[in-house]
Parts: structure tokens; C-alpha cells; sequence
């Protein structure tokens, strides 16, 4: 284990970073396909739900302390299933790395880089990954929280824009879309708070316990909902009902219609700002999928996997066409991030139970 | 020497990156104000105001720029755009359009479409003011220069001055669609007039219904009364009244004052059977700027006006409620409220049929604050 530690102050930011991302910009009109303007309430729910899915992950990482998600699947089923189980989260993160790099260069495309080819964008921001995400993890740490001012100053932002049309009555009466359809509108929220996964793989290189741990990781976890229902309200009350139907990302669209007689379209400003959050989750995604190929693969080395990989996202970049094979791709994710952040840490833990291996210790511990 | 090959890989994408999307000024014609129309055979007729730089100016002091103007027609607006591009020796660029002109009859028709460009296209400008034109946009644009000042730049500062003056509501793209969308609230526009061939004049409010001009316009006073009684307001405003009608000299019948927005209250109240009726509450406080018959020292002679006139106002405010409703332009978005505290009665009534015909009930209240360094 060469890999250094991390303090539990920098595995909040980590936590905080890996989850928030590009899925906030488009985060209010996606979640009010269903539960129109009873959002926010949508994204609430998303926030408790990850946190169920956070409590069921760490527990299954608190009975095998000291180990991550792909040395607990080979000791709970074996070295054979273990390593298939290894590879397919391999493939996961990849996939999620790909997609937010693929949305990532769709939207500096729409809203800035017009005629730049898509390739070459994809190219500039994998290049950048790259940098970033080679690192060691202490490195990573620290760089997140670095950059975690920025969210500050997105924070504020938004508040230019609270000077016109600002229209309460848009979000009564509260409850109008019904139980059901907020329950559906969490299911498009949570894909915009996926990243929580990361404690999965470095939970044991944080200081400190487990229980410590936990509190941090629920602490990002509750400011990220907080930040999102934010955002969230902020469209709302800005934005008539009909009118965010069609907006594909209101929080940018709220900032480009301010303007000053000193400065003018704020969406561009917040955007150069929030290119440092999108990247952040995007090289945690790098980092758990190259740890992940690294394990299964090159006995731990992450030498090669940090150059495989990435390539092997820009060739599946050049394939893509549209915003609508896009979206297509994004739903297939969405629906195996159920499958590896829900099913199989479940099914781990059940079968670790039967086997009688859940608070494992090895002796290197 | 690995770490220095990845910086060299990564600066030069950077420096390549920028060959693509470079927009230099000086291959664009930027594009300042923009009129529309429609056309006999419902084509879209576009007047673009562009400015441009003479290259003679010779380097002393400012550049010196003129305004020049460009119409096509075409079946959209891109089109129309492309046939203007076609006129012109740069890039069209609309990124700092400052005025959106509709003539009349253009909108009378549903404007969603027509305008949709501007929201789709990441680089316009959204801060553009909205005004509808009498008659046609073409013809007022093409005054060119209204009294040595461009025509776009003058139109631009006339709408922030009677912005301020609380005449017309600060209306921009943006600030617009939100209620363009909302079935329960209907918004209003600047109108502009031309007074002869090169004047102009800022009327008054063109009332909407839904997404089309109804052919009201609330002109001076009116439109005051209106933006105080949906709580809007620029940094004052001035109302006069006729006090003394058996004076004989005619200004000496009057009372001008500079009004300010204390307080409005909209109250919207629904009976069991589903009938909707609605209070208005205003509060100005003003301050007495002309008076001649100086009387302001006893008290109980303000008091009197004070009454008198916001009597007048609050029939003033009365007859413009029965224009709105005549118009049926829900400006004060009665509707969305309904939708938001009383959704049961909103489901059970057809709102455009309904609205003209419920009970709206402002009433305005003055306060005499001030009478300025003479009692």
C-alpha cells in the first residue's frame, strides 16, 4: 500500500467535489419533466436516497476496514467471480467517465466553442484529466480542496439574477405533481449527485475512523442537496413553468440574461468557474476506473491504465453525433448507476454476511 | 523531461483551439437595433440597424461611426438575416442588439415565433429592450437620426428615461418570456410613436393577450397608474391633478406632485361557487412640486387634498382596470395566482372568458410628504 493518506477535512471536499458537476446545469428543467415545480422537493429526496445508498456502502466497507470495493469483492466471492465483479465496475466508472466528458465538450460546443470539432475538445479536456488525474491521491485531496472556493462564488452568482421577474406564486401549491411523480423526478435527480462512489475505493486511506468518516461523507453529501435545492428554487422562481420545459440548462440561462453597464453575459463567467467542479467529478471517475483496471489488471500500477484509458474514452467520443444519442447514452448510465451503487454493494454485503466473512480482518491491517 | 512534454502537448492545444472561434470586431457588422415586420404575402420583413466605423476619421480623437440601415424579406428570420449578410461587408453579429422593434400589425399575431431565434442562439443578446412600433418598425427605424443622435442609441436612452419616470415597465427578451409562457399572466410593452419625420415619442404601455398585441395602449397617466398598481415603479413619477376647477386662471387649478410607491398589495379572494374578485391596495407618498395657490401650511388643508386626490386617482384606476379588462390583458397575473393558492377554482373556469368579467377593486391612497422649500 504505497498510496499515501488523506485527512477527513479533505475527504469531505473530495466527497463535495466528485458530486457536484455539470448535471447542475441542466439539474432543474431534467427533474421537472416530472415533478414540475415541486423540483425542489425532487432533488430533496434525491439528496436522502444517495444518503441511504452512502449508509449502505459504508457499511459494507466498515466490516472489511482497511480494504477497498475490489479486495472486498475477491475476498467475499472469490478470486474468479471477484475479479469479473472488479472488471465490471472497471467498465462503470469508464463508461461515466466518458459520458461526463462527453457532456462536458457537448456544452462548451453549444454554449461557447461554436466551430471547435468536438473531438478536439474532448481532446483538451482529457489532456487535462489526465494531468490532474495521475496524481496520487493526497495530490488529488489537496487539489480539491483548493478549488473548492469556486463554489462560493457560484453561489453567488446567481443572486444578479434574482433583480427581475422573481415570482413566488411559480412554486405553489406545493405538492401539486403528486407522490409519484416527485419519487420519478428523484430518479432524474440523483444521476446529477452520483460520485459519493468514490468512498468506495479510498475510504481506507482516510485518517481518522470509520465513524468519522461516515460524518463527513453524510456532511458533503447534505451540502450538495442544499447547494442543488438552491439552484433548483432559483430557476423556479425565475423561470415560468412552460418556459423551463424547453431551457435545456436554466442555471446557465438565469446568468445570460443579466447584464451591467461593466459586465455582460455572467453565463460565460460562470461557466470558466464551473469548469473546475466538472472537471473535478470527471477526473474522480478517471481516478476510480484506473484504480479499478490498475487492480485487476497491472497488480495495483496505474502506470498504463491512466493512458489506455482516456483514449479508449476519446475513440468512443468520435462515435457520438448527437445530443440525442447523447441523451440515449445517458440514460443507459443512469440506469447501471443503480446497478453498481445499489445492487451489487447489496449483494455483497448479503453474501458476505451468508459467508461469514463481514468483519474481516487480514493480518496486513 | 515526460512532465514537460505534457505541458508543451497541452499550451499548444490551447493556441490551437483558438483558430476556430475567433470573431474579430473588425470582421463584424454589429448589429444595434432590429425592426420587424410582416409582409402582404406573411413573409417577415427585418430592418437591421447596423453601425460602422469610417475608416477616414483619420486617427484624431474618437473613431467617427455612422448608422446604417439594411431591410429584406424573407419566410424566417435567419433568413432574413442571411439576405441582410448578403447586403453587408462583415459578419452580421447581433451579440449587442439594444432594441427589438415589432411593428404593429406584426404584433398582433402570436410573437413566440417570431422572436425564438433570440433565445435559442447562446450568443444573443437577451438584455435587448422590446417595443412595439406604431405603425410600421421599418418606417420608424428608418428616421436614421432623430436630432443629430442615431436612431437606435436615442430610443434606447428614451426607454431608461421613461423607465425611470414610471411610464413604461423595464421590459427586456428575457424579462418577457417567462410571462409569454404563463397562461395565468399577461404582460405589456412600450409603444412607440413617430411624431413627424424625425421625432419620436414613447406613448405609452401596448397591452398583450396571451402572446399577441390586443391594439390597447394605456398612454401617459394611465400607464402610470397601471405599473403602481402591479407594485412597479421606476425613481419617481409625475402626476397632476385638477384641484380647483372654479379657478380662473388655468394653472391655477392644478396640483403637480412627484409620486413614489409605498406599498401595493394585490389580494385575490374566491367564493365557493367559483367567483373570483380581486382588491388592489396602493399607497403613494408624494411631494408637491407646483402649486400656485401656496396654501400648504394649515393642515387640515392638506389633509382635504390629500383626499381629493386620491379619490381622483383611485377613478382613475378604476377606468384603467375596465380598459385592461376590455383588453384582457392579466397584468397583474390574477391568473397565476389562482393557478398557485386557489388551483381547484383555476381548474373549474376558462380563464380568458373569465377574466374580463371579474371584480377587480383598486383603490389608491395618497399622502401629501413634502411641498418642497415653499409651504
Amino acid at each position: 500500500m504505497n498510496e499515501k493518506s488523506i485527512s477527513q477535512k479533505q475527504l469531505y471536499f473530495m466527497v463535495l467535489q466528485s458530486q457536484i458537476g455539470i448535471g447542475l446545469l441542466a439539474l432543474p428543467s431534467n427533474v421537472f419533466g416530472h415533478s414540475k415545480n415541486d423540483g425542489w422537493i425532487s432533488v430533496l429526496l434525491a439528496g436522502i436516497s444517495i444518503q441511504i445508498l452512502i449508509l449502505l456502502l459504508w457499511t459494507l466497507l466498515n466490516g472489511f476496514k482497511g480494504k477497498s470495493i475490489f479486495e472486498i469483492s475477491v475476498i467475499v466471492f472469490g478470486k474468479y467471480v471477484g475479479k469479473f465483479i472488479n472488471i465490471l465496475y472497471t467498465v462503470y466508472f469508464l463508461i461515466v467517465m466518458a459520458l461526463l466528458a462527453f457532456l462536458f465538450a457537448n456544452l462548451l460546443k453549444e454554449w461557447i466553442l461554436g466551430y471547435t470539432p468536438f473531438s478536439i475538445l474532448l481532446l483538451i479536456i482529457l489532456a487535462t484529466t489526465i494531468y490532474i488525474g495521475k496524481s496520487n491521491l493526497r495530490v488529488l485531496a489537496r487539489f480539491y480542496m483548493l478549488t473548492a472556493g469556486v463554489i462560493i462564488i457560484s453561489i453567488v452568482l446567481p443572486w444578479f439574477a434574482f433583480t427581475f421577474n422573481f415570482e413566488w406564486a411559480y412554486l405553489f401549491p406545493i405538492g401539486q405533481s403528486g407522490v409519484g411523480n416527485i419519487t420519478m423526478g428523484a430518479h432524474d435527480a440523483i444521476v446529477a449527485m452520483l460520485g459519493f462512489e468514490i468512498i468506495a475505493v479510498v475510504l481506507p486511506f482516510v485518517e481518522g475512523t470509520y465513524k468519522q468518516s461516515l460524518k463527513n461523507v453524510s456532511l458533503a453529501n447534505m451540502t450538495v442537496t442544499l447547494m442543488y435545492v438552491y439552484f433548483t428554487i432559483a430557476c423556479y422562481l425565475i423561470f415560468s413553468p412552460a418556459e423551463i420545459k424547453i431551457i435545456s440548462e436554466p442555471v446557465l440561462y438565469l446568468l445570460k440574461a443579466v447584464s451591467f453597464p461593466w459586465v455582460e453575459r455572467l453565463d460565460l463567467i460562470f461557466l470558466s468557474i464551473w469548469i473546475i467542479p466538472m472537471t473535478t467529478s470527471l477526473v474522480t471517475y478517471f481516478y476510480l476506473s484506473s484504480k479499478g483496471a490498475a487492480y485487476t489488471l497491472h497488480k495495483g500500477q496505474r502506470k498504463y491504465t491512466i493512458w489506455y484509458l482516456p483514449l479508449f474514452v476519446f475513440i468512443l467520443g468520435l462515435f457520438f453525433s448527437s445530443e440525442f444519442e447523447l441523451k440515449q447514452f445517458s440514460k443507459y448510465v443512469a440506469i447501471s448507476g443503480y446497478i453498481f451503487s445499489v445492487f451489487i454493494p447489496l449483494l455483497t454485503l448479503l453474501v458476505s454476511i451468508v459467508r461469514k466473512k463481514y468483519n474481516y480482518r487480514s493480518s496486513s491491517v | 523531461m515526460k512532465k514537460g512534454m505534457l505541458i508543451l502537448i497541452v499550451l499548444n492545444l490551447w493556441l490551437l483551439t483558438g483558430c476556430w472561434d475567433v470573431r474579430l470586431l473588425k470582421d463584424n457588422s454589429l448589429v444595434v437595433g432590429i425592426g420587424l415586420d410582416v409582409e402582404d404575402d406573411d413573409k417577415i420583413m427585418q430592418t437591421a440597424v447596423i453601425r460602422q466605423i469610417k475608416q477616414d476619421s483619420g486617427g484624431t480623437g474618437k473613431p467617427a461611426t455612422s448608422n446604417v440601415i439594411y431591410s429584406a424579406a424573407g419566410n424566417t428570420l435567419r433568413e432574413t438575416r442571411s439576405y441582410i449578410q448578403k447586403q453587408l461587408g462583415g459578419k452580421y453579429a447581433s451579440n449587442k442588439m439594444q432594441v427589438l422593434m415589432l411593428g404593429e400589425e406584426l404584433a398582433g399575431e402570436d410573437i413566440l415565433p417570431i422572436i425564438d431565434i433570440f433565445y435559442r442562439d447562446p450568443r444573443n443578446s437577451l438584455g435587448a429592450k422590446l417595443v412595439v412600433a406604431e405603425g410600421t418598425a421599418k418606417d420608424l427605424l428608418n428616421m436614421k437620426m432623430s436630432e443629430d443622435v442615431f436612431i437606435s442609441e436615442k430610443i434606447y436612452k428614451t426607454l431608461i428615461e421613461t423607465e425611470e419616470q414610471t411610464l413604461i415597465p423595464g421590459v427586456t427578451i428575457q424579462s418577457v418570456c417567462p410571462d409569454l409562457f404563463d397562461p395565468g399572466k399577461d404582460f405589456a410593452l412600450p409603444y412607440i410613436k413617430a411624431k413627424d419625420s424625425d421625432n419620436f415619442d414613447v406613448a405609452g404601455m401596448a397591452l398583450f393577450h396571451d402572446k399577441s398585441f390586443t391594439g390597447t395602449v394605456l398612454e401617459g397617466e394611465d400607464a402610470t397608474v397601471l405599473l403602481y398598481l402591479n407594485g412597479e415603479h421606476g425613481e419617481s413619477s409625475t402626476l397632476s391633478f385638477n384641484v380647483n376647477p372654479e379657478e380662473e386662471q388655468f394653472q391655477n387649478q392644478f396640483l403637480t406632485t412627484n409620486a413614489f410607491l409605498k406599498d401595493q398589495k394585490l389580494k385575490v379572494k374566491v367564493d365557493k361557487s367559483h367567483n373570483v374578485s380581486v382588491e388592489i391596495n396602493v399607497k403613494l407618498n408624494v411631494t408637491v412640486v407646483e402649486y400656485p395657490k401656496d396654501h400648504l401650511f394649515e393642515h387640515e388643508k392638506v389633509l382635504k387634498l390629500n383626499k381629493e386626490i386620491s379619490k381622483q386617482l383611485t377613478e382613475k384606476a378604476e377606468k384603467v382596470v375596465e380598459q385592461l379588462q376590455k383588453a384582457n390583458c392579466d397584468y397583474f397575473g390574477i391568473g397565476r395566482e389562482l393557478m398557485a393558492y386557489h388551483p381547484e377554482t383555476w381548474k373549474e373556469i376558462d380563464w380568458p372568458d373569465a377574466f374580463p368579467t371579474i371584480d377587480i377593486k383598486p383603490k389608491i391612497e395618497v399622502e401629501i410628504t413634502g411641498t418642497g422649500i415653499l409651504k
